[in-house]
């Protein structure tokens, strides 16, 4: 029998969302966060005495590491390399092979791909148990499809090991573009793959499979975050575990009649028991009486809700509107009326290239500094400049 | 609403000017100068007052203004609106159906349309018409530009500008801002990434201290190699020089034993025993010599001892009396000291009995004498008596003295006193003289006004007697006679006069009969009252009188006292009764001081007894003490004194005892020295000697004698012994020296000496061998534990050694260990060096704090591009709204406008337009060419501006309700075509009724020929 971990994108050194306003134990959990979980994954290795481990890539968060995420790599390598256990790791585009390491060797036992095709074997004792082939990204931003270079071995479990986009899974960059049935087809019985954030089993026969990362790192990567522990016997099983420091959630509230109700709601949180952390955007959505006072006490409310032993705010999102009869206003051939089917038409349309040109002074000019703006964010921008426009138009109106 | 009729009393020109009017379009025909303008002032006035500026209309005359507006309003109720006043507002009255109503009727039936838009929009001239300024104020504007847009109040300009300025807070394209929050946080940003980029160097350089440190690392191992190499050549070359300094002092060693040349077989063993056979040799006949000497001077000694054996045979007698001898001149000493003190003694005592005790007493009476201690307890007692009867008279005699003196002041205070009494002269009957006076004094009053009382009541009240009324009733009866004269006389009124006064006179007399039937009444009434008082007072002055009676006797008073005599007596009785109190005093005090005294006497008898009682028993004790005194044999004194002689003479006796014992003592001391004296003579005798003069100074030297005697007898037998014990070693001595000397012999032999000089010399040198040959012995075995291995190569090496070469050999070795250790402190330091960079970046958190810090920031900027985008779309939705609704859709007002600019202009223009943004208009012609006001001419600028305001009204209208609309000759610029079509505009606002002030009478005609409804009102100058 076969066991072995398959992780990938570990992103060591992301230290996650701004921390501001939080206190020092919530700072540390978060910032320390990538590391934490890397070593929850070699404390459970080491613990199921697995064979051995792959790591698909992206192990570090950024083509330039820091120090400290190439010491804690290397201390997690040499955890696993005194316990005897395998590693065969690949290069992603966070940590292609040109990055520069603070060491020069890996430790014994750990085998990194190199930028040709290689493949070598696992044995147990005389017997080859698997071959892995695998490939690294020389550069940060490779283009072609490399796994169209991987071939598979001729004796044990094959299995390809890679960093790249697979058409139509996830939203990352396209590096290393693929295609799921080409990867099927190549008669590897495991693809490990590494990339997508979001674990995903693509296929079953053979196993193509995204584990994700080790430690969602912003609101886009909610929920249980780890990798996955694969056993070959007569069949091959899979079995995710859990190796998150704390989840990311995304909390919604409708824009209540008081603001007591939003308290009473986050009582209930607090006294919720995890035995995971959260880290919480908080939206509160919706037609309010209350629109300028929520607006105005955004920053009472966040502070107010900012964290509890079991919890965290990244960010409270106020996505309200005032408290107007829209069905009406839209139907309306007033200003308003015109105001709003227009934005409901740019929302229609699927935010295109007409509310970029909107954005670009700022977004294009800044846009290696500005995170890319994602359909929610989008839609959360125009949810408030609806508001705001509504706000202004009705502003001053005697009653 | 519309007005029904309008009616001036006083304003500016008008003066009683009432005109009724009609609902729809009323044209008002008046020449220049007619008033128009003024009406339509008056129009503005009644319905709202002049807000500002100076009031132009106040009539000539001086009068107030004054003036109505009877309306009809939209729901058909009438309504008068009546405004007068010198003020621009002016006093206001309203009646609603009849009813007057408060001043907010008007307000509320004119809704929020102010004076100033009443008068650019619904009430105006020409000046108005052509000013576009006028349509600017804002609550006019607001109808025009954004009316019907949306509810709020802002304008779409600053929402705009509200927007923007919001955003530019966030984000500014402009590369010089900095002010808004994404510029000025850029710089930071930059800031840190470049700090971020000199950390990502970190990892190399990381890597390559970890190279250097592991090239640094073989090198220290080569290096340490070779210094251990060294080392082990150090220690070698050590051992070596150590080696060295032993194989030198071995040769050396060797080179002696060669030299001193000494037979092996020297008995070497028996150097020791030689020596000490010498040297008792040479003792025993040292001791041998000192014996013989010894012998001599004992013998010498025994000779000259010399022995007095008859003092020996004494010993006995001489020990006994040296022995006595001290407590002789003991005994000697104290017979005479006593001997003195026993005569001295006698004399003194015998003097003090005969002085003490009296004449009576010499030594041997006295000690006869029985002085127990009884004696004294029973004179004290008798001296305690003595005492306590001597006291009790002394106390009564005291009390007696005092009683006497205070009885003779008593007899002095009362002789006082009695004079001070005897002083006092009062009457005997002084206190009934007292009542008797006060009773009558009380009775007095009383009873005269009883007499007074009675006196009064005694004569009867007059009866009352009515009046003669005749005269007055004859009066009356001539005057009713003389009254009827003149009636018949035809004096009618004279003779009523006449009559008037005959009924007042009848009426007073009647009036007069019947107060004095009532008075009569009265009076009977008070006369039987008046008798039962005076039957009542008559006994109580009767009761009265008889105490009276009684006083006056006693006060001897006659009836008629006088009543200063009744006051003397007061006078008197006073004074009298201040002495009788003080009488009355004097006498108690009297009383009291003869009681005081009767007790003292009593007293005085009582102390005079008991003092005689005390004397007597006093006499009865001296007798008893005098039979104690002869008793006891004691001289007659009192008992203290006798106390005093008692303890004398037993003070006396103790003397004489004590004298007693002293007299035996001397006869014993006479009796022990006589004694002694016999033995002393007995023992000369027996010795041969005479009788010795110094007994004491005899005894001591017979003692001596016998002392030296015994010693010498003592010595020359100790002598004897020691010279027969001195003649035994002798011999022993000889024979052990005989034996020593043979043992010599033989040991000469054996070291092949003769002397023994010789032997010593060569003894001296084997040992010296013998140390020598040990010496090399432990040089060797050092040498061979220098080094366990390659002991042959040490004595090989050594074998060759010389001082000079393992010098050299050393000192280069040491340089060369120098030198390696020098570098080896180099590469560890480099290595620490190197180590401390490796663990300075290894802890380094700096790289991690700026990535932290830029998340931070990073999410700031991305908050605030969020925001700003959210500010920049809503602007650009509203713009693209704005853009749409201008193209597509008009507000109402413009659209009214637009179209009654069209037909005016007989489509000359077909729209009028307002860009959203601005305030201002453009006009669209029939050519879709865009004209702005300023390029239009005069009269159609006017058009324009009439159609802006139509477009307003019916705006109004919608919301509101209508006003009367009133212009003042405004198509004086218009062409007879467009003066027309405005004309049947005007007459069409069904909703609105228009005054139609005009100058021109052609227009009548153009309604005329058109058929256009009109009603026609002429006003002339009324003056």
């Amino acid at each position: 029998m076969l066991r072995f971990i398959h992780a990938a994108d570990l992103h060591l050194g992301n230290t996650g969302p701004s921390t501001l306003g939080l206190s020092p134990k919530w700072v540390e959990r978060i910032k320390n966060a990538s590391y934490k979980a890397f070593n929850n994954l070699i404390d459970k290795a080491l613990e199921l005495k697995v064979d051995f481990i792959l790591l698909s890539g992206d192990l570090l968060d950024t083509s330039t590491p820091t120090l400290r995420s190439q010491l804690e790599l290397y201390k997690g390598l040499n955890r696993l390399s005194e316990a005897n256990i395998k590693v065969f790791m690949v290069g992603g585009n966070h940590d292609p092979l040109n990055l520069k390491k603070a060491q020069s060797e890996m430790p014994n036992g750990v085998h990194l791909f190199g930028d040709k095709p290689e493949t070598v074997s696992f044995k147990k004792g005389d017997l080859i148990l698997a071959e892995i082939s695998g490939i690294s990204y020389p550069t940060a931003k490779v283009t072609e499809d490399l796994s169209l270079l991987l071939k598979p071995g001729s004796e044990g479990f094959q299995i390809a090991l890679l960093h790249t986009n697979v058409a139509g899974y996830g939203n990352k960059d396209n590096y290393s573009p693929s295609e799921l049935d080409s990867l099927v087809r190549t008669g590897f019985d495991y693809w490990a793959l590494g990339h997508v954030h979001t674990k995903a089993v693509l296929n079953e026969n053979p196993y193509v499979v995204y584990p994700g990362t080790t430690q969602g790192q912003h609101i886009n990567e909610t929920g249980p975050k780890g990798f996955y522990l694969v056993e070959v016997d007569q069949k091959v099983k899979i079995e995710f575990i859990n190796s998150a420091v704390y989840f990311w959630e995304n909390l919604e509230f409708e824009a209540f009649g008081t603001l007591d109700k939003l308290d009473l709601a986050f009582e209930e949180l607090i006294a919720k028991a995890f035995e995971i952390p959260r880290v919480y955007r908080l939206k509160i959505k919706g037609r309010t009486p209350l629109y300028n006072e929520l607006l105005s006490e955004k920053e009472e409310l966040e502070t107010r809700f900012k964290e509890a032993s079991n919890y965290a705010l990244e960010s409270l999102v106020l996505e309200i509107l005032p408290d107007l009869d829209y069905t009406k206003i839209k139907t309306e051939e007033s200003l308003p009326g015109e105001f709003l089917r227009v934005a409901e038409k740019l929302r229609e349309d699927g935010f295109n290239e007409e509310i970029k040109e909107v954005l670009a002074p700022l977004y294009d000019k800044l846009g290696d500094i500005l995170d890319p703006l994602e359909a929610n964010d989008l839609e959360t921008i125009l949810n408030g400049s609806i508001a705001l426009g509504l706000d202004l138009f009705w502003r001053g109106e005697k009653s | 609403m519309k007005i029904i009729e309008m009616g001036v009393k006083y304003f500016g020109i008008f003066n009683d000017f009432k005109v009724n009017l009609a609902p729809g379009m009323n044209i008002i025909l008046g020449r220049n100068e007619a008033g128009k303008s003024t009406l339509l002032a008056f129009i503005r006035w009644v319905l709202f007052g002049f807000t500002k500026g100076s009031n132009k209309y106040n009539p000539p005359s001086g009068a107030a203004q004054n003036g109505y507006l009877l309306l009809e309003l939209d729901d058909g109720r009438e309504c008068l609106i009546r405004r007068q006043g010198k003020t621009l507002k002016g006093d206001l009255e309203i009646l609603l159906d009849g009813k007057s109503q408060s001043e907010d009727t008007l307000e509320n039936l004119l809704g929020s349309i102010t004076e100033n838009v009443y008068r650019n929009v619904f009430a105006f001239g020409l000046d108005e018409l052509q000013v576009i300024k006028t349509l600017e104020d804002d609550e006019v504007s607001s109808f025009l530009y954004s009316g019907g847009l949306y509810p709020g109040t802002l304008s779409l300009a600053s929402i705009d500008k509200l927007l923007k300025d919001k955003s530019k807070e966030f984000y500014s394209p402009q590369k010089t801002a900095t002010r808004p929050a994404i510029n000025k946080m850029l710089p930071a940003l930059v800031e840190i990434d470049t700090e971020l980029e000199k950390f990502s160097k970190e990892p190399e350089e990381y890597n390559a201290c970890l190279t250097e440190m592991a090239s640094f690392q073989n090198e220290l191992q080569v290096l340490i190699a070779q210094i251990e190499e060294r080392e082990a050549q150090k220690h070698w070359l050590n051992l070596l020089a150590q080696g060295w300094q032993l194989w030198k002092d071995k040769a050396a060693k060797e080179e002696i034993i060669k030299e001193l040349n000494v037979l092996d077989q020297f008995p070497l063993e028996s150097v020791n025993d030689f020596e000490m056979l010498i040297k008792e040799l040479k003792n025993c006949e040292e001791e041998l010599a000192a014996i013989s000497y010894r012998q001599k001077q004992q013998s010498e000694e025994l000779a000259q001892i010399k022995l007095d054996e008859s003092i020996i045979n004494y010993q006995a007698e001489i020990t006994v009396l040296n022995n006595e001898l001290s407590k002789y001149n003991e005994w000697k000493i104290n017979y005479s000291d006593i001997d003195l003190k026993v005569d001295e003694q006698q004399k003194l005592i015998t003097k003090r009995i005969q002085i003490e005790l009296g004449d009576k007493f010499n030594l041997d009476s006295l000690m006869e004498l029985k002085l127990s201690h009884l004696l004294n307890e029973e004179v004290g007692n008798y001296q305690e008596q003595f005492a306590q009867s001597q006291e009790i008279l002394r106390q009564l005699d005291s009390k007696y003295q005092t009683a006497r003196q205070e009885n003779e002041a008593l007899s002095l205070s009362h002789l006082q006193y009695k004079k001070e009494l005897d002083a006092i002269s009062v009457r005997d009957n002084y206190l009934q003289i007292k009542d008797a006076y006060t009773t009558y004094k009380q009775l007095a009053p009383s009873r005269d006004y009883l007499k007074q009382r009675i006196e009064d009541l005694k004569a009867p009240k007059t009866k009352p007697t009515p009046a003669n009324q005749w005269v007055s009733l004859i009066g009356t009866l001539l005057m009713t006679v003389l009254s009827s004269y003149f009636f018949v006389l035809n004096k009618w009124y004279i003779g009523g006069l006449g009559l008037i006064f005959v009924a007042y006179n009848l009426r007073s007399y009647f009036a007069l009969k019947k107060q004095e039937k009532r008075d009569l009444a009265n009076w009977q009434e008070e006369e039987a009252d008046r008798v039962q008082e005076l039957a009542s007072l008559k006994i109580e002055l009767e009761e009265k009188q008889k105490f009276f009676v009684e006083a006056e006797r006693t006060l001897n008073f006659s009836r008629d006292v006088l009543p200063e005599t009744l006051t003397r007596l007061g006078e008197e009785l006073i004074l009298e009764g201040e002495k009788w109190t003080n009488k009355q005093k004097l006498t108690e005090k009297l009383t009291e001081i003869e009681n005081q005294k009767q007790a003292l006497e009593n007293q005085l008898v009582l102390l005079t007894n008991h003092m005689k009682e005390e004397r007597e028993k006093t006499e009865k004790l001296q007798k008893d003490w005098e039979g104690f005194l002869n008793a006891n044999n004691l001289p007659k004194k009192d008992p203290i004194n006798l106390l005093a002689w008692l303890s004398a003479a037993r003070e006396l006796q103790a003397r004489a005892e004590e004298l007693k014992n002293r007299q035996n003592e001397k006869k014993l001391l006479l009796k022990n020295l006589s004694e002694f004296r016999r033995k002393v003579d007995e023992l000369a005798l027996n010795l041969n000697l005479e009788q010795p003069t110094q007994v004491a100074a005899t005894v001591l030297e017979w003692q001596n004698q016998l002392s030296r005697n015994l010693e010498n007898f003592k010595k020359k037998k100790e002598l004897i012994n020691v010279i027969g014990e001195l003649d035994l070693r002798t011999n022993d001595f000889n024979t052990k020296i005989k034996s020593k000397q043979k043992e010599l012999a033989l040991l000469l032999k054996k070291g092949q000496v003769k002397t023994v000089d010789d032997f010593r010399i060569l003894a001296k040198k084997a040992i010296q061998k013998e140390q020598l040959k040990r010496d090399i012995a432990q040089i060797e075995f050092n040498l061979s534990s220098l080094v366990k291995e390659k002991k042959e190569l040490l004595y090989q090496e050594l074998s060759e050694a010389s001082d000079e070469t393992l010098d050299l050999k050393k000192d280069k070795n040491s340089a060369e260990l120098a030198k390696l250790r020098e570098k080896e402190a180099e590469i560890n330091e480099t290595l620490g060096r190197l180590a401390e960079k490796v663990s300075h970046l290894e802890k380094s958190r700096e790289s991690e704090k700026l990535l932290l810090t830029r998340t931070d920031l990073s999410q700031e900027i991305n908050n605030a591009a969020k925001k700003w985008a959210e500010l920049e779309l809503c602007r650009y939705l509203i713009a693209k709204a704005r853009q749409v609704y201008e193209r597509e859709k008009q507000p109402g007002v413009l659209k009214t406008a637009s179209t009654y600019f069209e037909t005016i202009t007989a489509k000359r223009y077909l729209r009028v337009i307002s860009p959203l943004m601005e305030q201002r208009f453009e006009v669209i012609t029939d050519t879709q060419e865009i004209k702005r006001p300023e390029e239009l001419s005069r009269g159609t600028l006017e058009q324009l501006y009439l159609c802006l305001r139509l477009g307003l009204i019916e705006e109004f209208a919608k919301h509101q309700f209508s006003l009367p609309l009133v212009f003042d000759d405004i198509l004086v610029n218009f062409d007879p075509i467009r003066t027309l079509s405005t004309l049947q505009i005007l007459a069409n606002l069904k909703m609105h009724q228009v005054l139609f002030f005009t100058c021109q009478p052609h227009l009548i005609d153009i309604c005329e020929d058109n058929k256009i409804d009109y009603s026609l009102t002429k006003i002339e100058l009324t003056n």
